[in-house]
């Protein structure tokens, strides 16, 4: 009925299917890269490294702000930084405490091999962790740290709270310093001296002070780096996806406009089941949905379907940026928000959807309509006629008609790799519009005709 | 990144710029360069060699000498491939990946297990040798294909280089049978009355499972069937390739995949269960316990204005789901159909004709007369075909609809209820093989459809269940009709219009017993006609041998 839109409408439906298995792909090295776990080591090296330039530390200084004139100082300062702050990272993350929170991170595992499952942690775990490592340091000089769950027997008590702000810091804080690792000063039982005597800052009452002040801006340069970071690997996977099947645009569009694209609408139930198993809805992508759904995030954050992709923001209630909602791919989830819920709400969750069907997916765009891939291509048939070396299902052409066929070509692949980097929730806002835009002048037709006086019958006819 | 692999000319005069582009397309300097890499490489291979892209890629996993030694086909005369009944006839349609048996190992079965093909080979389940119409020899029976396993999907077409035997089109609708002379026939688009597929589909399930099918043994065979073609034995490699391939197989077939079949009524030779194939192999719904078995149908003039639904049920009117659905329902996984050469195939069936009967033609005023107790009794159903048998010219208002009173055995109907066409159409249409509503359920209260009986004669035996072996007893009422009767005989009697069956073995070939009373295969119902007089009924007779 409206040649065009349907086109349009399959066009979309086809962008949709391939960006949902670009969205499964991502997800799937996401995973097996650990990129969330990869995002909160660099947290808390940020944290344990703003922490000591807070406080002027004279190596991070060093470190920030080499002095040319002392060229041969920043070296031997680079490295002692950087032990203290791997040590922090390490001590932080293979803590057993993080690991009793899900199946596949259960307590009692190697904790150093665990740390790769820890893809969040709040302000007050942290300092609560700290707070542990910092009382066995000080109880055990130089001592395994590792060891340290065998000998801190009381549990860490609840933050205390003061109206809605939660305050990290307890009686006795201001006397604690941090392990000596995390600073790298080394030594035996004279260690503490040693600290109290060359950073007097570091004590777990300002540490405490320090990331309760600071911790949300970590979590937010985070997110941001994390959403930069998939958004790379999208636009990588999108792009390659194109070469890999040969997705041109243009000869798509043309083959959905000569073979009734309007058939791959059909498709479109399926393709909304699998963008509701990535997490790709209609809501991710209606910015106040957006906001609404990260003012929950900290409370409910472990649901499976903002894991899996959701548009979210940082975990700090703030408003979502305005940017997000466009961010390509639907796997643009912040790692503070997304991630990791208490049990207790994990627990309240409904069950995870299952995992996209990949078959399924790679089905749609295997559609003879579609004339993907390179074995049956217009572009190979074109250079077939034109190099006489196999069968063609085109009279010979000209090296012009070639070239232009290539030029098309090739602008076709470029605007699929633009397109398919824009993400899912794009398409899927794209394609709902469409549809309502059919039914919207379907509607409009219909009443001329009923003003008209015409009968559905005698149109047909 | 460290870069430090490169020469630092590289990296300031390509890395740098690269990395600032990837930087303004909110990329990596990687993440640009790799599809970029990829780009300029296909579109080399494209404009320099199109034809290594063009063809299927050949993954030649095993380059086995042994393959080579596979006794070629040699063709009477140069193959013209356009030729639709050569295509029909040995052009597998994508049957290899669940049901093809690897070349060699197809060739020793029947002398590991003699004792089960009854020292009669392939022809013990009715694969008979082929005739000579367009090959002198070849290494399988008719209604077989053989060839590399090839998966054939839009995106990527690959063949497999492992030579496979596998039923094609021409396995289930190319009958046999013997002319006057007791030559022997073969008719395209007949029935194949005459091959056990279930018996077939059985042995193949079990034996793999079997101790006699072990690898030193198995490999000791194909070296003696090597031997036989003067062939050097298999070497190491192949030693190897066969111990796993014989693993593999007792791997797959661990739970047999027919097993559903052994709680119900054996088949016999011409008749088939595919729905409940598909329904519990591919689908893997429930059983339900529906025995829908049917008899092989023809598929001579499947165009629209003659056939506009397909199967005994009616319930689909869709081409492609007819045609891929019955590849998948013997042994196709929708990446391996053979769309072309089916759509071709089913295309060239839609104008192909039926055969004239190849008897003692009828008398002339008999025919006549048959024809207007047709035109009377039957037509209102059946329709009329014109002179040139070609072209209906009467459809009656029954023709081609469900016939809910037709009282005939309810099992096959039973067995395809609209949650089956859910699945089935839900399983199609995501593999791309049919339209999303391209079969219906049958309605709570279902029947079968009233089709033309174009070529009536070579069909038999009759009913969808194949339970009525000829036409004289199709037109007694029900309760007088034979209760058992033998199917799979070659040889035609023409007083009934059907093939002998009265007779036990068909020369030194066992029949099977047929029996009515089991469940699936009544023979009541489609009691029109059973009123007829002796002689309404022999010129009834007269006349369907001339459609």
């Amino acid at each position: 009925m409206f040649p065009l839109l349907e086109t349009a409408i399959a066009f979309a439906a086809v962008m949709l299917t391939a960006s949902l298995l670009v969205s499964a792909v991502v997800q799937g090295i996401q995973g097996a890269g650990a990129y969330r776990s990869d995002i909160v080591s660099g947290l808390l090296r940020s944290v344990i490294h703003g922490f000591r330039s807070f406080y002027n530390d004279p190596d991070t200084l060093t470190v920030d702000y080499p002095d040319p004139n002392n060229p041969d100082d920043l070296e031997p300062a680079q490295g002692r930084v950087f032990a203290g702050e791997r040590a922090f990272v390490k001590d932080i993350m293979a803590d057993p405490t993080l690991h009793a929170r899900g199946d596949a991170v259960s307590y009692g595992d190697e904790p150093a091999r665990q740390a790769k499952y820890v893809e969040y942690i709040s302000a007050s775990d942290l300092v609560a962790i700290a707070r542990n490592h910092a009382e066995y340091a000080a109880a055990t000089p130089g001592s395994d740290p590792v060891a340290r769950m065998e000998l801190v027997s009381s549990p860490v008590p609840p933050p205390a709270e003061s109206g809605t702000q939660i305050i990290l810091t307890r009686a006795g804080d201001e006397l604690r310093f941090l392990p000596a690792s995390w600073l790298y000063a080394k030594g035996g039982a004279e260690v503490a001296e040693k600290l109290r005597r060359e950073k007097p800052y570091a004590t777990l009452a300002k540490f405490a002070e320090y990331v309760q002040h600071w911790y949300p801006t970590f979590e937010a340069t985070a997110s941001q780096a994390f959403k930069t970071k998939i958004r790379r690997l999208t636009r990588f996977v999108a792009c390659s996806l194109v070469v890999l099947l040969n997705v041109d645009s243009v000869g798509l569009m043309l083959n959905l406009y000569r073979n009734s694209g309007g058939e791959y609408a059909q498709r479109i139930p399926e393709l909304k089941e699998q963008a509701e198993r990535l997490g790709v809805t209609q809501a991710d992508v209606e910015p106040t949905a957006v906001a609404a759904s990260v003012n929950t995030a900290s409370a409910a954050a472990g649901s499976a379907a903002a894991a899996a992709g959701s548009v979210a923001a940082p975990a700090s209630s703030v408003a979502a940026p305005a940017s997000s909602v466009a961010a390509p791919a639907s796997s643009v989830a912040a790692p503070a928000s997304s991630v990791a819920a208490p049990a207790s709400s994990a627990s309240a969750s409904p069950p995870p959807p299952p995992p996209a069907d990949l078959k399924l997916l790679l089905s749609g765009l295997d559609d003879p309509m579609l004339g993907l891939g390179w074995q049956s291509s217009q572009i190979v048939d074109t250079w077939c006629a034109y190099t006489g070396k196999c069968p063609s299902s085109q009279e010979a052409l000209s090296g012009w008609q070639a070239a232009n066929a290539t030029i098309v070509w090739l602008f076709g692949l470029l605007l699929s790799c633009a397109l398919l980097s824009l993400g899912a929730p794009f398409w899927y806002n794209a394609l709902a519009g469409l549809l309502n835009l059919k039914s919207a002048v379907q509607t409009k037709n219909e009443q001329a005709d009923v003003a008209k006086g015409v009968t559905p019958s005698e149109k047909r006819s | 990144m460290n870069n430090g692999f490169l020469p630092s000319w590289l990296k300031t005069r390509l890395l740098t710029p690269v990395r600032s582009l990837a930087r303004g397309l909110g990329s990596t300097q990687w993440g640009l360069l790799l599809p970029a890499v990829g780009l300029l490489g296909m579109s080399l291979e494209v404009s320099q060699c199109p034809q290594n892209l063009a063809r299927p890629l050949a993954l030649d996993v095993f380059k086995m000498r042994s393959e080579d030694a596979i006794p070629p086909s040699v063709p009477v005369k140069a193959i013209d491939e356009s030729d639709p009944v050569w295509r029909f006839r040995y052009v597998e349609t994508g049957t290899e990946f669940r049901a093809g048996i690897p070349y060699w190992i197809f060739r020793i079965m029947p002398k590991i297990f003699a004792e089960e093909f009854k020292g009669q080979g392939y022809e013990y389940f009715g694969f008979t040798a082929d005739d000579d119409k367009y090959y002198k020899s070849r290494p399988v029976p008719r209604g077989m294909s053989i060839g590399d396993t090839s998966v054939r999907s839009q995106l990527l077409k690959v063949d497999f280089t492992l030579k496979r035997v596998s039923i094609n089109c021409s396995g289930c609708h190319q009958g046999e049978y013997l002319d006057a002379a007791g030559k022997r026939v073969l008719q395209v688009g007949m029935p194949n009355h005459t091959a056990d597929l279930q018996g077939f589909k059985r042995l193949f399930g079990t034996a793999f499972q079997s101790p006699k099918f072990e690898a030193k043994r198995v490999i000791a065979e194909i070296n003696a069937a090597l031997a036989e073609e003067k062939k050097p034995p298999l070497d190491w490699k192949e030693q190897l390739v066969y111990t796993g391939l014989v693993q593999t197989m007792k791997q797959l077939t661990r739970v047999a995949p027919g097993a559903w079949m052994d709680v119900r009524p054996d088949n016999g030779p011409g008749r088939i269960d595919p729905f409940n194939a598909v329904k519990f192999e591919v689908l893997e719904v429930p059983d339900d316990q529906t025995v829908a078995t049917l008899d092989f149908p023809s598929v001579w003039n499947q165009r629209k204005e003659i056939r506009p639904w397909h199967h005994c049920d009616g319930n689909t009117d869709n081409s492609s789901a007819r045609n891929f659905g019955s590849v998948i329902g013997v042994g196709g996984i929708p990446e391996s159909v053979n769309k072309r050469t089916v759509t071709r195939n089913g295309e060239w069936l839609d104008a192909f004709p039926s055969p004239k009967y190849p008897f003692t033609a009828p008398d002339e005023a008999a025919k006549n007369r048959g024809a207007d107790v047709f035109k009377q009794r039957c037509a209102s159903c059946h329709g009329v075909f014109g002179p040139d048998n070609k072209h209906l010219t009467e459809r009656g208002p029954q023709f081609m609809t469900v016939d809910l009173k037709v009282g005939t055995d309810p099992e096959r109907w039973k067995a395809f209820l609209p949650d089956t066409s859910e699945a089935l159409n839900r399983f199609g249409f995501n593999a791309n093989l049919w339209p999303r509503q391209a079969f219906r359920g049958s309605a709570a209260q279902g029947g079968y459809l009233c089709g033309p009986l174009d070529g009536i004669w070579a069909r038999a035996p009759y009913l969808h269940n194949g339970s009525v072996p000829n036409i004289e007893e199709l037109l007694k009422p029900p309760d007088k009709r034979v209760k058992t009767f033998y199917r799979g005989n070659r040889h035609y009697d023409e007083a009934r219009l059907g093939f002998v069956s009265n007779l036990a073995t068909d020369e030194q070939r066992a029949l099977f017993e047929y029996d009515t009373a089991l469940t699936g295969n009544s023979n009541a119902g489609h009691d029109y006609g059973t009123d007829l007089s002796d002689a309404q009924r022999a010129d009834l007779i007269a006349y369907l041998k001339t459609l």
